[in-house]
């Protein structure tokens, strides 16, 4: 007669065999998940859908629902109102080719290797869109690709590859031809940011049994900052642009600005500018009701953002690449019903263009591999108390032939120390509390020099940890 | 014609548009500062600075030649006054691209649009304003030579065929060609 142990397990008797087999199954439970991928868990339908749209050059401070004076932005105001927007969002370097990548590979530049408009994009680098395609998503890359190399890359994992070459990668505003599939195809739409969200719709539509990531990579609104047709001169008659004090309206034509094409009076450009931001807006509009449409809207995670910013003669400055906020800083909003319980919140807490790579990864039940340097803001959106970064790194490489040196950079909540690589730039420090516009540099000052040794010293640990000092 | 003075010929019509150039680029430089204080006086004044800055710079020949012409001088010595403004401001460029770039890459950078262009414009400039006055004085009777000369002419069409691919798609062709070849030589 076997052994029992009485008085075990729910008070029920139960012999030695049986509590062997309890524990020998528990074990062989534990075993499985080590051995099978989280996601494999979810019942299927449960994973969500996934967009995100990237548009180009797009600064953080022009949309409606962020206090813009005259820029009319409802859809975007409604993705933000329906999800979470974060308030701090940057680029961990303000270029677009360096930045794009760090999006799709969830590192910084000095680690996937598109250092600025030249480097090429190496292959061998993993996106989040090759690892969704191995977690059984049927995924997307629909627009605007412009990293360095020859043509288009062979990217992994994907259904879909649409994009263009044309002007070194830059695409053209209005019809212009793409490559589909490999394939060259002419635009079936003149406006650009019209037909990336027609290609895009078209992918959203598809019948499927798989969830979907569409990677929708706008060409807006990048130089020349045309508007469709409809839109142009929407703004003409705005007066008070509300540009810098400082700013003239030749700021584009000198100091060698004419590099970066800025042909044209900064108001008009300013204005076209705007108008090109409206037809984003609409495009975003577009794809939101057809999701609302399709009843897809409670299950598929929206994200926004911009690959950088961009100087409207802030520090008497057009185009990007320094590391001042208006550059550096972006639009970042997400919006998934099934997570964010409380839409509309915005967040203080400062996120990177490296982190959308580990979101999206946690939002479809994956591991985030350990190279990837951003953390998901899962938790945030989650409201979850989880300790957030209060630091990060900034980095920009010399892009041949502009005239900005590179720079090393560290951001904190409340600090920022600049770095240039070139003696013609002494460093900046700055106290973004009470200087928010980066007007008053304090490097040099007595008073600052203690926060300044701390700052340096926590350069370099970010530097260190990401593997920068090992470039 | 009489033929003054080299200073006249030569000196004068240079030290005016260099002078312009000086003082334009200054004052345009300081306005900002002026505009902390007076908002309204500093942009009239970058304004006003900007717009004598882009004359100097780019369209200098076409205020220099028609005094070196005058002062009968030479067709070498009208090519010296044409471009000299656009060297010196090239040349003070280039200068300040050193703290960025050097050696072969600072010689290829020499060679982007906003230098050539300034150097195109300047032919562009001495091809027109060198026509105008060899028509006006034509028509005085005051010079010998015919006013559609093939090295004034060449020296027209090589400007504007210059200005023109640097403009070309909003001056992006350019650009591309230029950043395509710099890859393949240094990359």
């Amino acid at each position: 007669m076997p052994a029992v142990i009485k008085d075990n397990l729910f008070n029920k008797d139960i012999s030695r065999r049986e509590l062997l087999e309890i524990f020998g199954g528990v074990m062989a439970a534990s075993m499985v998940d080590m051995f099978i991928p989280k996601w494999a868990f979810s019942a299927p339908g449960k994973r969500p859908n996934i967009i995100f749209i990237l548009s180009d050059d797009h600064r953080w401070d022009h949309l409606s629902s962020m206090g813009h004076p005259f820029l009319k932005t409802p859809n975007l105001d409604r993705l933000a109102s329906q999800g979470a927007m974060f308030d701090n969002a940057f680029v961990t370097t303000s270029l677009c080719s360096p930045s794009r990548a760090s999006f799709l590979t969830g590192q910084y530049a000095h680690t996937h290797g598109v250092k600025n408009n030249i480097t090429p994009w190496n292959n061998q680098n993993v996106t989040f869109l090759e690892l969704l395609k191995k977690a059984g998503y049927d995924t997307a890359f629909i627009g605007k690709w412009h990293m360095p190399g020859e043509g288009l890359p062979a990217l992994r994992g994907l259904d879909r590859f649409l994009s263009f070459t044309i002007q070194r990668g830059q695409g053209r505003y209005f019809n212009c031809p793409l490559i589909v599939d490999g394939v060259d195809t002419p635009s079936r739409k003149e406006y650009i940011t019209e037909e990336l969200a027609d290609y895009g719709l078209e992918f959203i539509k598809q019948k499927r049994n798989n969830p979907f990531c569409l990677y929708l990579s706008l060409k807006a609104v990048h130089h020349r900052w045309l508007p469709p047709k409809d839109l142009k001169g929407i703004y003409s008659d705005v007066k008070d642009l509300g540009l810098p004090k400082d700013a003239d309206n030749w700021l584009g034509l000198v100091n060698n600005h004419i590099i970066y094409g800025t042909l044209g009076s900064l108001d008009n450009m300013y204005r076209g500018y705007c108008e090109t931001i409206v037809a984003i807006d609409r495009e975003v509009g577009r794809l939101l009701d057809n999701l609302d449409s399709l009843g897809l809207a409670d299950n598929t995670v929206v994200i926004y953002a911009g690959d950088n910013g961009v100087f409207w003669g802030e520090h008497r400055l057009v185009d990007k690449r320094f590391a001042y906020e208006e550059s550096i800083r972006v639009p970042f909003m997400v919006r998934y019903p099934g997570l964010i319980r409380d839409p509309g919140k915005r967040l203080s807490q400062m996120v990177l263009n490296i982190d959308l790579a580990p979101t999206i990864l946690e939002l479809a039940g994956l591991e985030v591999p350990e190279n990837m340097h951003g953390a998901s803001i899962v938790p945030l959106l989650a409201s979850r108390d989880v300790s957030w970064r209060t630091s990060w790194l900034y980095e920009y490489f010399l892009d041949f032939p502009y005239t900005v040196p590179g720079i090393n950079a560290i951001r904190t909540d409340s600090y920022k120390y600049i770095e240039y690589q070139s003696k013609s730039y002494p460093p900046e420090l700055y106290n973004i509390l009470s200087d928010p516009k980066e007007k008053n540099n304090i490097y040099g000052n007595k008073q600052a020099a203690q926060i300044l040794g701390e700052l340096q010293q926590e350069l370099i640990r970010l530097k260190k940890k990401s593997g920068a000092l090992d470039m | 014609m009489e033929q003054k003075a080299f200073y006249q010929r030569v000196l004068i019509p240079i030290g005016i548009v260099m002078l312009l150039m000086i003082l334009s680029i200054n004052i345009y430089n300081i306005s900002p500062k002026i505009g902390l204080g007076h908002p309204d006086l500093g942009r009239v004044v970058s304004n006003i600075s900007a717009f004598f800055m882009f004359i100097s710079i780019w369209l200098g020949g076409l205020i220099a030649l028609p005094y070196a012409f005058r002062a009968g001088a030479t067709m070498k010595e009208r090519f010296l006054v044409c471009l000299a403004t656009p060297v010196v401001w090239v040349a003070k460029t280039i200068y300040m691209a050193g703290c960025i770039y050097s050696g072969w890459e600072l010689v290829y950078w020499s060679f982007n649009t906003l230098t050539i262009g300034v150097i195109g414009s300047a032919l562009l400039n001495m091809g027109t304003s060198e026509t105008i006055c060899r028509l006006v004085y034509k028509s005085k009777g005051l010079v010998p030579e015919k006013v559609f000369q093939p090295s004034v002419v060449t020296i027209f069409l090589i400007g504007l065929i210059i200005v023109l691919l640097g403009l070309w798609n909003g001056g992006t062709l350019f650009f591309y060609i230029y950043v395509d070849i710099y890859t393949m030589l240094f990359h």
